[in-house]
């Protein structure tokens, strides 16, 4: 993609003609924002994210970042990869999670002006968190609540109108054994998901659960971009619940 | 397997720089590890017993003159066995050589002293508190000391000369080091002469067994008795020999003189005629009349001395002797006029005549004498022609016991041999006068215990860093992640926020 084209053109060039055009309220940015130049290893951020933007280009916009329970790594590489993208061009950039209100996303929250966006097909608005117009933050529950809804809305067609509003969506993926528990809320999403990166924390990480991850989300025809190396020790945040030792079987 | 391709490498097989960093993940084992076996190795050396050695070195190789092994073996035919190093060295592991060695040290009254601990004891033991449990049975002592025995020598060959060796002895004390020494090397010669000794005996054994078979055999055919004959025989030949040239000699003398008797016959028969013959006859007779005429004379005149006492028988005996004296007379005058030779002639001829007789009659008795020594001399050819018949015969029989005449003789020359050198034999196992001072030192040195150390070590880091890695799910970098997941790409590390 061209930087030099306008954000409208790239509306146009996503939505079909007989779709409404939402009116995009995103002011044009010059530069990034400040977390890019907050980037420890920059050279790092600059390969990760050059590979992404090559995905960009080719066509992809749907990026899901998934770990063994280290969200603070996910959500450092989302704001990594978000800010690249923001540096590299005036992009609609979303980042749904389900932890905004932990972690490294706390932050930026914190510091995000909480907007409504109307959609496109309907008047269902999406509560969304503004940083400064760099990027969007969606709660993912808000996505996995919609069939919970009163409304007679297609779960579906919500995630499609999202993934159409926006150029760029970064998915940080909640923990495997959330998505096991509850697939069918999980599954209109993953169809949206262009690529799967998996992130394998130093001395945490085991190779049968990043294995177990990839198996997970190519059974949903996924493809898998690649692993991403966390080198910064971490805690383990978010443990799955132990199972009985009966179901250890199981 | 996954995980086990990151240790592997094209080149270098094994992946050592990522082995240095296992070593370095797992740095409690790669710091365990050593200290225990490094730590063992040291406690192990440390408690070590100190082991005294004493050694003498030994030939078995002598010249084949004064080598006994070596002319039993030339007796025999075979080709010559030498001692071999094989050969003593079986020696001193067989059972037999052992109990030797437990003998002679029952016998040593030093044996008390010394200890038979092996050289890994924790705690050395004096023999008689070692053998505390045969509770002073002898026969329980000596099998004791026999298991035992073998743990503490042991033979080296010299690199340097050819047939020697040394045997070394191996215990916890300078003492015991010596004790064991002289009795094993004792021991040794003792053993080696036993050995030579059985087979000595034992040849001796065959040697005799084969004599008297042969001999036996001898008996069967008869030889010694043909032996006999044929001496005999010799004899006899030699005597009917010398007897037949004897005889053949008188014959040859008896008919040389039975030819000259035969021509001097021949020669004093022509001397007369017939006649003279007749003549030799007449003068004979007239002799004979003449002789008859005087004793008639000496009748008649001695009876004619008595006759006056004459009766007519007594004249009648007269007149019939006068009677008879005429008629000779008358005889005797006939005769005598028909007669020619003389009385030298006939006496002459008479003594011609009784010659030509006696000649013939010495030719007869010599031709009686020549027809009998010839006769004698064909008796005798016979019976040499027997003799030398039946000493064929008898040469026969001993040309079919020769061979094993031969092989007897040769078998008691053997066994005279065998009996020398049984009384003269030596020990072939030759010992220096002088051994080794004593030697103390530990079972293994420093330099061994510290390399083999370092090899268990070092595999056993291999071996446990391996197992551990990979029991170890986790994944600690970038290399061991691109390596665990090769299909898929690692597209980068994770990005960091300055704070």
């Amino acid at each position: 993609m061209n930087s030099s084209m306008k954000k409208d053109d790239i509306i146009l060039e996503f939505n079909s003609p007989e779709e409404k055009k939402i009116p995009s309220n995103k002011k044009k940015q010059s530069g990034g924002n400040s977390y890019f130049y907050k980037v420890a290893n920059h050279a790092e951020l600059y390969k990760l994210g050059s590979s992404y933007l090559e995905d960009f280009k080719s066509g992809l916009k749907s990026f899901t970042i998934s770990s063994t329970g280290y969200y603070n790594s996910q959500q450092k590489t989302i704001i990594g990869l978000a800010s690249f993208f923001d540096h590299y061009d005036d992009l609609k950039i979303a980042i749904i999670s389900d932890n905004l209100f932990n972690g490294y996303f706390q932050e930026i929250i914190t510091a995000s002006e909480q907007k409504k966006i109307p959609l496109f097909v309907s008047e269902y608005d999406l509560n969304i968190f503004s940083f400064h117009q760099h990027f969007d933050f969606i709660d993912f529950n808000i996505i996995l609540d919609i069939p919970n809804k009163k409304e007679n809305i297609d779960y579906e067609q919500r995630v499609n109108d999202i993934i159409n509003y926006y150029d760029v969506i970064f998915w940080d993926m909640p923990e495997l054994y959330k998505i096991q528990a509850d697939p069918e809320a999980y599954y209109p999403a993953m169809q949206s998901f262009d690529s799967l990166s998996i992130i394998a924390s130093k001395s945490m990480t085991k190779t049968g659960e990043v294995s177990s991850i990839r198996s997970f989300f190519e059974s949903y025809n996924i493809s898998i971009k690649g692993l991403l190396f966390d080198p910064f020790l971490e805690v383990k945040t978010n443990i799955a619940p132990k199972k009985a030792w009966w179901k250890i079987f199981t | 397997m996954k995980k086990f391709n990151a240790i592997l490498d094209d080149t270098t097989i094994i992946n050592f720089v990522f082995f240095a960093r296992l070593l370095k993940r797992y740095i409690l084992l790669t710091t365990v590890i050593p200290i225990f076996i490094f730590g063992y190795a040291a406690y192990y050396y440390s408690t070590q017993n100190i082991v005294y050695i004493k050694n003498i070195n030994f030939t078995f190789k002598k010249d084949d003159s004064s080598s006994p092994s070596s002319a039993i073996a030339t007796l025999v035919g075979e080709k010559s066995s030498e001692l071999t190093e094989s050969d003593i060295i079986a020696i001193s592991k067989s059972p037999d050589f052992r109990d030797t060695i437990s003998n002679l040290l029952m016998a040593d009254p030093n044996t008390q002293k010394i200890t038979l601990s092996g050289l890994k004891a924790q705690i050395i033991k004096m023999t008689p508190e070692q053998f505390s449990f045969c509770n002073n049975n002898q026969e329980c002592f000596k099998n004791a000391i026999s298991e035992r025995i073998s743990g503490f020598y042991s033979l080296k060959s010299s690199d340097i000369i050819d047939k020697m060796m040394k045997l070394e002895v191996k215990t916890l004390t300078p003492f015991s080091s010596s004790v064991l020494l002289d009795n094993i090397k004792q021991s040794f010669i003792k053993f080696r002469l036993n050995q030579i000794k059985h087979s000595i005996t034992e040849q001796k054994k065959i040697s005799l067994k084969l004599i008297n078979q042969k001999k036996t055999e001898l008996i069967d055919i008869g030889y010694e008795s043909s032996l006999k004959k044929v001496a005999q025989g010799k004899a006899a030949l030699r005597s009917l020999v010398a007897s037949i040239l004897s005889l053949e000699h008188i014959a040859q003398k008896q008919k040389m003189s039975a030819e000259v008797i035969q021509t001097q016959y021949e020669q004093t028969k022509k001397i007369g005629n017939k006649n003279i013959d007749s003549d030799i006859d007449s003068l004979e007779h007239l002799a004979q009349l003449k002789k008859e005429i005087s004793n008639l004379k000496a009748d008649i005149n001695a009876l004619k001395l008595s006759q006056s006492s004459f009766t007519n028988t007594d004249k009648n005996i007269i007149k019939k002797l006068q009677k008879d004296l005429r008629v000779k007379n008358r005889k005797y005058k006939r005769l005598r006029k028909n007669t020619n030779l003389t009385s030298n002639d006939s006496n002459f001829i008479s003594s011609k005549s009784r010659q030509s007789k006696s000649l013939e009659f010495e030719y007869k008795i010599s031709k009686k004498q020549m027809s009998k020594t010839v006769a004698e001399l064909e008796r005798l050819i016979v019976k040499r022609d027997n003799v030398i018949s039946q000493n064929e015969i008898d040469e026969i029989t001993l040309a079919k016991g020769k061979p094993t005449s031969e092989y007897i003789t040769l078998l008691e020359n053997k066994l005279m041999q065998l009996k020398i050198l049984d009384s003269t034999m030596i020990s072939d196992i030759i010992f220096d006068k002088k051994a080794s001072g004593i030697r103390a030192f530990r079972r293994t040195t420093k330099l061994k215990v510290a390399m083999f150390a370092t090899l268990v070590t070092l595999f056993t880091l291999f071996l446990v860093t391996l197992i551990r890695y990979m029991l170890d799910p986790r994944i600690y970098d970038e290399y061991e992640l691109q390596k665990t997941f090769e299909d898929l790409d690692v597209i980068g590390k994770t990005p960091d926020f300055n704070s």
